[in-house]
């Protein structure tokens, strides 16, 4: 606040360029505010690292089934894709509204979808975890769905005519040469996965972007928001060289293999 | 008491036999009532032109098509509806080796030709690995043990692949067009191996295009043409006297092209 003020005794004497960097990137507002900053971004981080989990195990659940010849499996296979059409189809924030605002209010549901509190986190920290992994677990079925489907037929079939049974020849063979093509677009979901972490602020998770829009609320500058951005590049920078280095590596791979 | 009653069996009925086999893929007729009889220890080549159903056929044999109508019989027992466990047992004791080997690509040479000797037949990996080295050795690759299939020459991989079908020691062995796909000067190491199979007594199928194979190595030669068996019978007289107008202008075409 009292920078604020200084600035605008100064106003005649300073340029329309320090005013910019005084609004974004203030260095005492940043120290100030860094630590609930920093403890919002760890919020951004556990939400990403749990929800990613789960929404890559849920979308190759999903992605097995969509894909089964099982005939245990098949009723399932229009289940699925419903699912995936409609979840791809539908905003985040939409599913994060829908999932908290009403879940709580149905009594025949279990307490621990109710009002789960799990891991000393409150119920809306987790109905954000579930409603990410619920709309990306969509889209990695996809993902995972192309991995599988560029794996060529004749492995599969190498792998029955040995006498492996369908599971088995997924799980040894198929799979294993899936992920290779699938991880670079997995990243990709990934690092777009905790960017959307920042939608679940809507229902109360103080997440970095939450925290950040608490400090300008009370400061009127935006520098920690500023902060909040580069703790996310941190982490997203390295990331996408890191899909990048693999995109390139397996692009080697394919040109050693022909 | 089983090897007196497989001794019997081995007697009276062929190893394979396959009976008024038909399969379609959608409008397509494929193969149209095929019947087949292969004695244990035989080796039966299948020749014709492209899109005749060679492969289609070969690939019914162990189910990787699936076949419509007719009966495939392996010793004796109808293996044309078996499902689950029961057809990839059947599937083991048949052997394939397929026109692009189909090697797993991400694994080295020793652990495609073990993977399903542990994972299926459920033996130790140090023994499978023994296993796997003397079937390599047998292939000459023992010293490519370590090496990815990227790393091999066509005809290398498909000699691995054939020693990958030979560790679950099948009883028939499916060769499906296998040197197809190779550099000429690849082809004769391993028609070779092929050859030295043949005459260890092992059973095969082979779809090929290699007519000196085909007369030299086989005991039974089958034409196909358009989904049908036009002729078969001994090399000698399918090839230098072919009863069929059809299986003469085919003869003539690739053996003097």
């Amino acid at each position: 606040m009292c920078r604020r003020q200084t600035c605008f005794a100064r106003r005649d004497d300073v340029t329309q360029m320090e005013i910019f960097l005084e609004h974004y990137f203030d260095l005492d507002v940043m120290r100030e505010h860094f630590d609930k900053v920093l403890q919002g971004f760890w919020i951004t981080v556990q939400l990403s690292l749990i929800a990613g989990v789960l929404s890559m195990t849920w979308g190759l659940v999903l992605a097995l089934c969509r894909t089964t010849r099982s005939r245990l499996l098949l009723p399932l296979r229009p289940l699925t894709i419903a699912y995936i059409d409609v979840f791809r189809g539908i905003p985040l924030l939409l599913v994060v509204l829908l999932i908290s605002g009403s879940l709580p209010f149905i009594d025949a549901l279990p307490d621990w979808i109710r009002a789960p509190h799990l891991l000393g986190q409150p119920d809306i920290y987790w109905f954000g975890v579930a409603a990410l992994t619920i709309t990306y677990g969509a889209y990695l079925a996809e993902v995972y769905r192309a991995g599988l489907e560029a794996v060529p037929a004749g492995q599969m079939e190498a792998a029955r005519s040995l006498g492996m049974s369908h599971p088995r020849a997924l799980w040894h063979v198929v799979l294993p040469q899936a992920v290779r093509t699938v991880v670079p677009p997995l990243l990709n979901d990934f690092i777009a996965l905790m960017k959307d972490t920042s939608l679940v602020q809507v229902i109360g998770v103080v997440e970095v972007v939450r925290a950040g829009r608490e400090v300008q609320g009370e400061t009127f500058n935006s520098s920690a928001l500023t902060l909040g951005a580069v703790m996310f590049l941190l982490v997203t920078l390295p990331l996408a060289r890191i899909v990048d280095r693999s995109l390139n590596g397996r692009q080697q791979l394919s040109k050693g293999l022909a | 008491m089983t090897d007196q009653a497989t001794g019997v069996a081995q007697a009276n009925i062929p190893k394979l036999r396959v009976e008024q086999l038909h399969k379609s893929f959608g409008s397509l007729h494929v193969v149209r009532g095929v019947d087949l009889v292969v004695p244990a220890g035989s080796v039966l080549s299948i020749i014709g032109p492209s899109g005749s159903g060679k492969s289609t056929l070969l690939r019914c044999i162990n189910r990787l098509a699936e076949p419509e109508t007719g009966e495939i019989f392996l010793d004796g027992s109808p293996i044309s509806r078996l499902r689950g466990r029961q057809l990839d047992a059947v599937r083991r004791r048949i052997g394939m080796v397929f026109q692009l080997f189909n090697l797993f690509p991400n694994r080295t040479v020793l652990d495609n030709v073990t993977l399903a000797q542990c994972v299926v037949a459920g033996r130790k990996r140090v023994d499978a690995q023994e296993r796997a080295m003397s079937l390599l050795d047998q292939v000459g690759l023992a010293e490519k043990a370590s090496e990815l299939p990227s790393r091999l020459s066509g005809g290398q991989q498909q000699r691995v692949a054939i020693a990958r079908a030979l560790a679950m020691d099948p009883e028939v062995m499916l060769f499906d067009e296998v040197t197809s796909a190779l550099d000429p000067e690849l082809v004769k190491d391993v028609l070779d191996v092929m050859r030295q199979l043949a005459n260890s007594g092992m059973t095969m199928v082979v779809v090929t295009h290699e007519m000196s194979f085909a007369k030299d190595v086989s005991d039974e030669v089958v034409f196909m043409d358009n989904g049908n068996v036009v002729e078969h019978g001994k090399p000698d007289s399918v090839f230098t006297n072919p009863t069929q107008e059809r299986t003469r202008r085919f003869l003539d075409r690739v053996l003097n092209p």
